[in-house]
């Protein structure tokens, strides 16, 4: 077919070329421009002739990370919360979704509604806290990673919804005619087909467990377990610092130290995420197309 | 017992048993983490002593409610959170539906792919940098105002501690930090459409922005209403992490919202009674909230979530 322009199409085709070049330019502008801060020295960033590239190019900051016995704590701390809990949070979900998928499980349909209702009304809160402050939860690592948190109601409902959608009833009564218990079939027959599903639950869970700093603010005190963002919040919102986190005695220094440390912090942390989102980009959005399957 | 259970349902539960003991970890998890603290909220009807425990402490009716209402900054911290979540819903909603709509435009392979990798990785930041970033943007020294009013008057303006900058500053970070991620289920809608479609309006004489009213918009209504139930259930629930991240001494007055205030009132405070009831009580605006919506969306469009 003969593509005919109008006029009017022609400027709606510039607006929305232009608009969305300027959103790119809206989220480039500032993350280069923090990058480029991380690699200048203080001075110059208060003098304001930081931009887009770095000025008086210097690895200081990174250097003062590499000094900060804290950050450096927190971040393998983040990284045992994002691996271990993403192995457990899978596992969590998918044993629950998993029997929740096989129609005709006595009492399968109230289950599913007292977790809907879960996910509407909850304890709030305090209450929550003081359960798992009396189940002795807090301040464990590895009490840490089974905490209200683990458990979303969200994805339970979606992996439900992927196994119902995926796997047929034919399948399941062949390996039942085969002699194959629940827990066989769980692990030979409807995990291998659903890589999607987990790859995706993976990358949210791991992401999720990166990001947060809620449930670290609420359940770990101790500073030997807690993960990297509530350092950060230490280091970028509240102004703090370690004390011995450098030998430098000049306050002034210290001040500059402390300064460009934030930018280099930002990019440390971002870091992971960013490194691995071009290649699991497509995968995120494909979680969203499961779900958002209809169940 | 055994005598009102049928022979043959006693067959089904064995068969089932094996699935049964599959979930028994997650359902023990959801009674523990999400059944039990139902039965917690009982403390909010309570002067709570934690070393009495819930069996131990004086039941005081609805004292902690009646506190909180008498309260002076009740109407305060009330319409904080109503006006934050209000107005980041009715300003930043729009926003992923158009930027799907004229992404759905874009013909151009590679420019389509690189506004999605650029404007979705936001998205997956943590809020803690995010508030980071802001506050070196913002900031009055080393921040990007002096380029835009000049390094002396730049130094004079400390938006952070601006009760009157507070909402703007969370609202355009969310749609700068969201937008994109959000539209992509109106994305994934859009090209789900018939193109077929497009190609009689074309016959027709229909321009583009005739395709994008008429065909485009109604076709993911559906999930325009979906997604604003949603949000219209959560518009008293605020986002704490970054709520909490953004306050401070200067700009309270504005950023208290609920959330916030049951935080350092009942874990910073401990006073676990009061700060339950006021969770509680914003527990039941929400619920009643969602319920609401739902139901009118119900009757109005046919669409609903439950």
């Amino acid at each position: 077919m003969r593509k005919v322009y109008k006029t009017g199409d022609v400027i709606i085709n510039m607006v929305i070329y232009s608009s969305l070049v300027i959103l790119m330019l809206l989220i480039l502008v500032p993350s280069i421009h923090v990058v480029a801060a991380s690699f200048s020295s203080a001075k110059v960033l208060i003098q304001g002739k930081v931009t887009f590239l770095p000025v008086d190019f210097t690895l200081v900051s990174y250097k003062a990370i590499m000094n900060h016995p804290a950050l450096l704590l927190s971040y393998a701390n983040s990284a045992f919360y994002s691996v271990f809990g993403t192995l457990v949070s899978v596992a969590l979900v998918i044993m629950l979704a998993y029997p929740l998928s096989r129609p005709g499980l006595p009492g399968g349909k109230g289950i599913m509604k007292v977790l809907f209702f879960t996910m509407l009304f909850n304890g709030g809160l305090i209450p929550t806290y003081l359960v798992c402050s009396w189940l002795g939860m807090p301040n464990d690592r590895f009490k840490f990673l089974l905490l209200p948190h683990a458990l979303g109601i969200f994805y339970v409902i979606i992996s439900r919804t992927f196994f119902k959608t995926i796997i047929s009833q034919e399948l399941y009564d062949s390996a039942e005619i085969d002699g194959a218990t629940s827990l066989r079939t769980l692990v030979s027959i409807v995990l291998p087909l659903s890589k999607s599903l987990i790859a995706v639950l993976s990358l949210w869970h791991v992401v999720g467990n990166w990001n947060t700093y809620f449930p670290a603010l609420i359940y770990l005190n101790d500073r030997s377990l807690q993960p990297l963002q509530i350092i950060l919040r230490e280091i970028l919102v509240m102004n703090q610092f370690d004390a011995n986190m450098t030998d430098v005695s000049d306050i002034i220094e210290l001040e500059n130290i402390m300064m460009t440390l934030k930018y280099a912090s930002i990019v440390v942390a971002s870091l992971p995420l960013l490194i691995a989102y071009p290649f699991a980009q497509k995968h995120f959005v494909k979680g969203v197309m499961i779900g958002s399957i209809k169940g | 017992m055994a005598l009102f259970v049928s022979s043959d349902a006693k067959k089904r539960i064995f068969k089932y048993k094996q699935l049964y003991s599959i979930m028994l970890i997650p359902l023990v998890h959801v009674f523990l983490f999400r059944i039990l603290p139902i039965f917690g909220i009982a403390i909010s009807f309570q002067e709570f002593r934690i070393s009495k425990g819930i069996f131990g402490s004086r039941w005081i009716g609805l004292d902690n409610f009646f506190k909180l209402f008498n309260s002076n900054y009740f109407g305060d911290i009330f319409s904080n959170t109503l006006i934050l979540n209000l107005l980041n819903l009715l300003i930043g909603f729009p926003f992923p539906v158009i930027f799907a709509l004229f992404l759905n435009e874009v013909k151009k392979k590679y420019f389509k792919k690189s506004v999605q990798m650029v404007a979705y990785a936001p998205h997956f930041i943590s809020t803690v940098v995010i508030v980071g970033i802001i506050f070196q943007l913002l900031d009055p020294t080393v921040g990007f105002l002096k380029f835009i009013v000049g390094k002396e008057a730049a130094a004079d303006i400390n938006l952070i501690g601006d009760p009157k900058a507070f909402r703007p500053i969370f609202i355009t970070s969310g749609i700068w930090q969201h937008l994109g991620w959000s539209s992509v289920i109106y994305s994934a809608a859009l090209a789900g459409v018939d193109p077929t479609l497009y190609d009689s309006a074309a016959v027709d004489g229909a321009g583009k922005l005739h395709k994008i009213w008429h065909i485009d918009l109604p076709s993911i209504m559906p999930i325009i209403t979906i997604s604003l139930i949603l949000a219209m259930g959560r518009v008293m629930n605020s986002d704490f992490e970054k709520v909490y991240l953004l306050q401070n001494n200067m700009n309270i007055g504005t950023s208290e919202v609920i959330s916030t205030f049951v935080y350092k009132r009942g874990l910073i405070h401990a006073d676990f009674g009061f700060s339950s009831a006021v969770g509680f009580f914003n527990s039941i605006i929400n619920f009643v909230l969602i319920l609401t919506t739902n139901y009118t969306s119900k009757k109005l469009s046919g669409e609903s979530m439950f």
